[in-house]
């Protein structure tokens, strides 16, 4: 089964969610390389290289999600893996905006999937194995 | 009555040591080792005069050598903060000197300089089980395209050694496969590759003329001198808790730790966790031959700060430097204490961890990368510095600084007993005790 690298990016502290994934994702068969919480974009980076990882899924829950997942996409590329499946999901901007603009942003940015607050874990877990091609 | 000859085939000095079978110490004496011609000539010199101190022959002999440069190691990983570091981890719990480390892919340079370097041994490590194994079978195939065989020790991802082994075998390489350094990510595995370091050790490294003579007449293994202090300090460690060693030498500083692997309540880690037993060597840090960058490090004015006369520390450092072999003039033993307080403190603070506190939307949270060794009690020093030192003690003390052991006890190893108790830690751990015990001072 395909391994993946989970954490929760930048200064955010929010491990309960980022356990509850940690968790789906394992019982719905994937090696979940969990980094927790405040984990830095190079962090993931090496994370994904070392372990061959097929996807990285960063979560953010404390609105300052655009600044610290913008340019994740281009280190994956200088570092070789610029083919790598990228997820974000959560509470990505500050306040309540409309969620197409914030889904369009981080798409935009690079990621393959945008999810937003309230997603359950079934979802995701569905579309990452239609992406990664497995069942 | 049972006695043992330990034997510590320095570089200069060939060191032997008998204990009788109650762990005192009965006999000791040295000669220079003789490496240009046959090490076995002064060690024989020594074994001599030890046998006439003790008035009988030796039942065992167990010896440890650093000659001919010690054992000379190349690590190579994949990410340089991942396995490149677990690679280099293991290389220094081993024993060995590590010329240098590689990341990702060996490139033509790097192949052409591990050629030029000729290690003893190379670890080729690389991707976590289940993970990467592209970098592993590529910098496999670039070894056994363009260096000349050398016993490499294979440390990678389980699901890559063996083809890499094959690899590398077809081109004359000898090739020992062992446990993956970082089997998961951030989890340090780095027993299995030590044992292997320590099976192609003996199997391979004759470089100096005799050292297989003196393998034939030991009763265990011939093992680098850092792996017998490395040794004597786990030993003693089992019996006293949590300790640290420093070890200051003309070249190196080298620091040993065991514990500080505890994540303090209301920290958390990040990074690699930390092996329970860790040895670092300083290359850059050193009381001669690397005096420069260690002054550079230090900063010459906190060199000089409590100097009665500046100039005159100023002109004496300026003669070591030009000469490395030259002894600190009398009555200027302050500078030499300085200088060797600084190799303290620097090599203490790189071997610690680091504490950054991160200010998130929901409070501060401290974050722990590497071993917080201030919960330690015991600290001693090592090496002709601190022994010949009127104040030993000025130059072990720490301020409370960073994540240094907090108001330790000093101890000194004023007998220079350390490698020659390592000998004996696995086979005879009570006499090893026992010549610790009899032979550290507490300062």
């Amino acid at each position: 089964m395909a391994t993946i690298v989970l954490g929760v990016i930048g200064s955010d502290v929010h491990a309960i969610g980022n356990r509850i994934l940690e968790y789906a994702f394992t019982e719905a068969g994937f090696k979940v390389i969990n980094l927790g919480v405040l984990t830095t974009q190079k962090e993931f980076v090496q994370a994904a290289i070392e372990t061959d990882a097929g996807a990285i899924l960063v979560s953010s829950l404390y609105g300052h999600g655009e600044i610290d997942c913008r340019g994740l996409r281009e280190m994956c590329i200088e570092a070789g893996i610029g083919d790598i499946l990228l997820y974000v999901g959560g509470n990505l901007v500050v306040g309540k905006q409309k969620w197409e603009p914030v889904r369009d942003k981080f798409l935009a940015m690079g990621f393959d999937r945008v999810f937003p607050p309230g997603t359950m874990p079934d979802e995701a877990i569905a579309l990452l194995k239609q992406d990664l091609g497995v069942s | 009555m049972a006695l043992y000859l330990l034997a510590d085939v320095g570089s200069t000095w060939t060191k032997l040591t008998a204990v009788d079978d109650t762990g005192s110490v009965v006999a000791r004496a040295s000669a220079p080792t003789t490496v240009s011609t046959d090490i076995m000539q002064g060690f024989n010199a020594a074994l001599s005069e030890v046998r006439t101190q003790a008035g009988k022959k030796e039942d065992k002999i167990y010896a440890c050598s650093s000659a001919a440069g010690g054992l000379a190691m190349i690590a190579c990983g994949l990410v340089p903060e991942l396995t490149g570091q677990a690679a280099k981890l293991a290389v220094l719990g081993a024993g060995a000197k590590v010329l240098r480390v590689y990341g990702y892919n060996l490139n033509r340079d790097d192949i052409k300089e591990i050629e030029s370097l000729r290690p003893d041994i190379l670890l080729l490590a690389g991707g976590t089980d289940g993970g990467n194994t592209r970098f592993l079978l590529e910098n496999a195939q670039a070894l056994a395209a363009k260096v000349k065989p050398l016993p490499v020790v294979l440390a990678g991802s389980r699901n890559a050694v063996h083809e890499a082994a094959e690899i590398l075998e077809a081109a004359g390489f000898s090739v020992e496969i062992t446990g993956n350094v970082m089997p998961e990510l951030n989890k340090l595995d780095i027993e299995p590759a030590r044992g292997s370091i320590r099976n192609l050790f003996l199997r391979h490294i004759v470089r100096a003329k005799g050292m297989e003579t003196l393998s034939r007449s030991l009763a265990a293994p011939l093992i680098p001198t850092p792996a017998a202090v490395l040794a004597a300090g786990k030993l003693l460690a089992q019996e006293i808790g949590q300790l640290l060693m420093v070890d200051v030498g003309g070249a190196t500083t080298d620091v040993y730790s065991y514990g500080g692997v505890e994540v303090p309540t209301g920290m958390m880690r990040k990074g690699l966790e930390p092996p329970w037993d860790m040895r670092t060597v300083e290359a850059d840090i050193g009381m001669r031959y690397s005096l420069s960058s260690l002054v550079e490090q230090a900063g010459l004015e906190n060199i000089l700060a409590q100097a009665p006369q500046e100039e005159q520390w100023r002109q004496e450092l300026e003669k070591i430097l030009a000469s490395p072999g030259r002894l600190v003039s009398p009555g200027l033993e302050g500078l030499e204490m300085n200088l060797a307080r600084a190799a303290v403190r620097i090599s203490l603070l790189r071997h610690a961890g680091t504490v950054e506190r991160i200010y998130s939307p929901t409070g501060a949270v401290d974050v722990l990368t590497g071993k917080d060794l201030r919960a330690i009690k015991t600290v001693i020093g090592i090496g002709g510095v601190m022994v010949n030192s009127p104040e030993p003690r000025g130059i072990l003390a720490m301020g409370n600084e960073g994540l240094l052991p907090e108001n330790p006890r000093l101890m000194l190893d004023s007998k220079y007993i350390m490698a020659a108790a390592g000998l004996l830690a696995g086979d005879q751990p009570r006499l090893a005790s026992r010549m610790l015990a009899d032979s550290l001072a507490t300062l």
